[in-house]
């Protein structure tokens, strides 16, 4: 969670910048996206980080049907195994549920709240920008003075006011967690649409008498999707470290539901003894956000080689 | 300089006041009458009334804003449900040790970070290089609850050298400063990870921006070695953006150390913030909320200003 800054710095810096605008010709043309996916994965890095990623992402829309036990199968007889017991591959929990089960479907609710979080953010904060940025003036001055107040705030510590108010839960923890967040988009969509918004193309639309809603959508939306992508790749993996850490102190997804964070927080009690609780679910949320960094550095490379190796 | 100054406490002054709105609105978001949350639906509907009138919560909201607004200001931040204490005695009395842990912990990321980001980026292109850049990325993406867990396992459970929560041995007759140190260790690191990563990488980027730099090639090309070229030419300059980062790692510790001082049981806000929201204690968490924001402001103002003193340009700007 304390990377967003740093994060946001970083993504700042490409706004503007005439490869990041260029950069979204891979959008168009079937031969330009093949090319994009070739220089993504020629880094073996990145490639190794995406294919892990795909295959967490793969167990976890598959949990329904894989041939695993129910995740909240309670089995007192069986509490507290180690990893590789016969029918327990990963162990079992305090409760005696199997803990390969409880890690697929939470990782089901771990990445869709991380996902999720993510994405309201980029939804409200790059509308907050395109708005900002097109309309100008005091339009501007208004939306981006909002956007300082929220940033006054430590982003976590707005997340847990928010939840204070409205109640724990996943669905609250993922709206506080993308209130508290949105700023980053904001501030990248407003500073590529300032730079879009003065060039011949836009100048020519309006002339020709297109409304500021086509104008919007079918000029300015396309030019500023390279700087948002690269932001939102690079803001996933803190998302679910911020959704995680908010499960973990008892404010996200509540038992019995399965979440990687929550995972943690019951295994805590017995971490003296049955240290594979907390070890295997911690590894996998720092196993998956190091492959959402290792892929967003790498996305950022290809759609703005201004920033390689910075 | 004064010009920037006060230009600069200007501009603070709303961003103050954006904050002290968010903070008394978004408690007015929960769902459900604040009476029947204070008395816990214990009371009689007069006892009930008389309390909204007592919190003055039959006026307009616009209102009631002003009042609270007028008592924030004069340090009044309402009364602890729980424990019917002030609120901001209560935060007092626990920001002194946010503050050692938070304190602690930026010191440690700088100590760590920016020598490894000035090597990495003396040394580019080397195995030092690389292997200092993984090092960033995995601290960046380890979860801080996870790592402090981990590391009281290791050195709290397993090898049994250091302890594994709180601020002082619960039998000790008196606080000890050798105790202190004891039991920040832990913590300190959990909540510097991070951020040591972070400083390392953004030394490395802003110094490799300095060293490609026309007067550094000048000053090469004059003989001076290449150490004193980084340290008196190169450093310099590249610690100008550094400054900046540093006022919002501040805050971003704030922030973390919610997470760290619950895990160690660390009496500082962050906890008894999580506490407070267990307790339903509206007050503390919109105390603590309103707090750490004027603090971060105030932070920033401090990094701003240095940054200032640092670099002429701005404050000629």
């Amino acid at each position: 969670m304390t990377n967003l800054s740093g994060r946001a710095n970083t993504v700042r810096r490409t706004v503007g910048s005439p490869e990041a605008v260029a950069a979204t010709d891979w959008l168009l043309p079937m031969a330009s996206r093949l090319n994009f996916v070739r220089r993504l994965a020629k880094r073996r890095t990145a490639a190794v980080s995406f294919l892990i990623l795909f295959a967490v992402v793969v167990l976890a829309v598959l949990a329904p049907v894989l041939p695993i036990a129910d995740p909240n199968q309670i089995n007192t007889v069986d509490r507290l195994l180690p990893p590789g017991q016969a029918g327990h591959l990963l162990g079992t929990d305090e409760l005696g549920r199997d803990l390969l089960s409880r890690m697929i479907w939470g990782g089901r609710v771990s990445l869709v709240a991380g996902f999720g979080a993510a994405l309201l953010s980029l939804l409200i904060g790059g509308s907050i920008g395109l708005v900002a940025g097109f309309f100008g003036k005091g339009v501007d001055s208004a939306l981006m003075r909002l956007t300082d107040v929220v940033l006054a705030f430590p982003s976590i510590l707005l997340a847990i006011g928010v939840i204070a108010a409205l109640g724990s839960g996943l669905a609250n923890a993922m709206f506080a967690v993308a209130i508290s967040g949105f700023p980053l988009y904001a501030r990248v969509v407003r500073g590529s649409v300032l730079s879009v918004r003065e060039l011949d193309f836009v100048e020519a639309a309006r002339s020709i008498g297109m409304s500021s809603v086509h104008i919007v959508i079918r000029h300015i939306l396309p030019n500023v999707l390279a700087p948002l992508i690269v932001a939102f790749s690079l803001d996933v993996g803190l998302k679910i470290v911020v959704t995680s850490s908010l499960s973990f102190l008892g404010l996200g997804a509540q038992p019995p539901t399965a979440d990687w964070g929550n995972m943690i927080s019951s295994g805590r009690n017995y971490m003296r003894t049955s240290t594979h609780l907390i070890m295997i679910p911690g590894l996998a949320i720092f196993t998956v956000v190091l492959c959402l960094n290792v892929t967003g550095d790498r996305i950022r490379d290809v759609l703005d080689p201004r920033l390689k190796n910075t | 300089m004064r010009r920037f100054l006060l230009n600069r406490l200007l501009h603070t002054i709303p961003v103050l006041l954006g904050v002290s709105l968010v903070a008394f609105f978004v408690l007015r978001l929960a769902p459900g009458d604040p009476v029947i949350l204070i008395t816990q639906g214990d009371a009689t509907p007069e006892e009930i009334e008389a309390i909204r009138r007592n919190l003055g919560l039959d006026r307009s909201i616009i209102v009631q804003y002003f009042a609270w607004l007028g008592k924030v200001v004069t340090g009044d931040l309402g009364q602890s449900l729980y424990t019917a204490q002030p609120v901001l005695t209560e935060l007092l009395e626990r920001f002194p040790n946010t503050l050692i842990l938070a304190a602690s912990a930026i010191v440690l990321a700088i100590v760590l970070g920016m020598p490894l980001g000035i090597i990495a980026a003396t040394r580019r292109g080397t195995a030092f290089d690389s292997s200092s850049m993984v090092v960033s990325v995995l601290g960046w993406s380890m979860p801080n609850f996870w790592l402090g867990l981990m590391l009281i396992v290791v050195f709290g459970v397993w090898l049994r050298w250091l302890p594994t929560g709180g601020m002082y041995d619960i039998m000790a007759m008196e606080p000890r400063f050798s105790d202190l140190l004891v039991h920040l260790i832990l913590p300190t690191l959990t909540l510097a990870t991070a951020h040591m990563a972070y400083v390392a990488r953004f030394t490395r980027s802003s110094l490799l921006e300095v060293l490609s730099q026309d007067y550094i090639r000048t000053a090469r090309a004059k003989g001076l070695s290449g150490w004193i070229v980084v340290v008196r030419h190169a450093l310099r300059n590249s610690l100008i953006p550094i400054i900046s980062v540093l006022g919002v790692t501040v805050g971003n510790l704030l922030g973390g150390a919610v997470i760290v001082e619950s895990v160690f049981s660390w009496p500082g806000i962050g906890s008894l913030m999580v506490q407070s929201i267990m307790n339903r204690d509206f007050p503390i968490v919109q105390g603590a909320m309103l707090f750490a924001a004027v603090v971060f402001i105030f932070v920033n103002l401090l990094a701003d200003l240095l940054y200032a003193v640092v670099d002429p340009r701005i404050r000629y700007d």
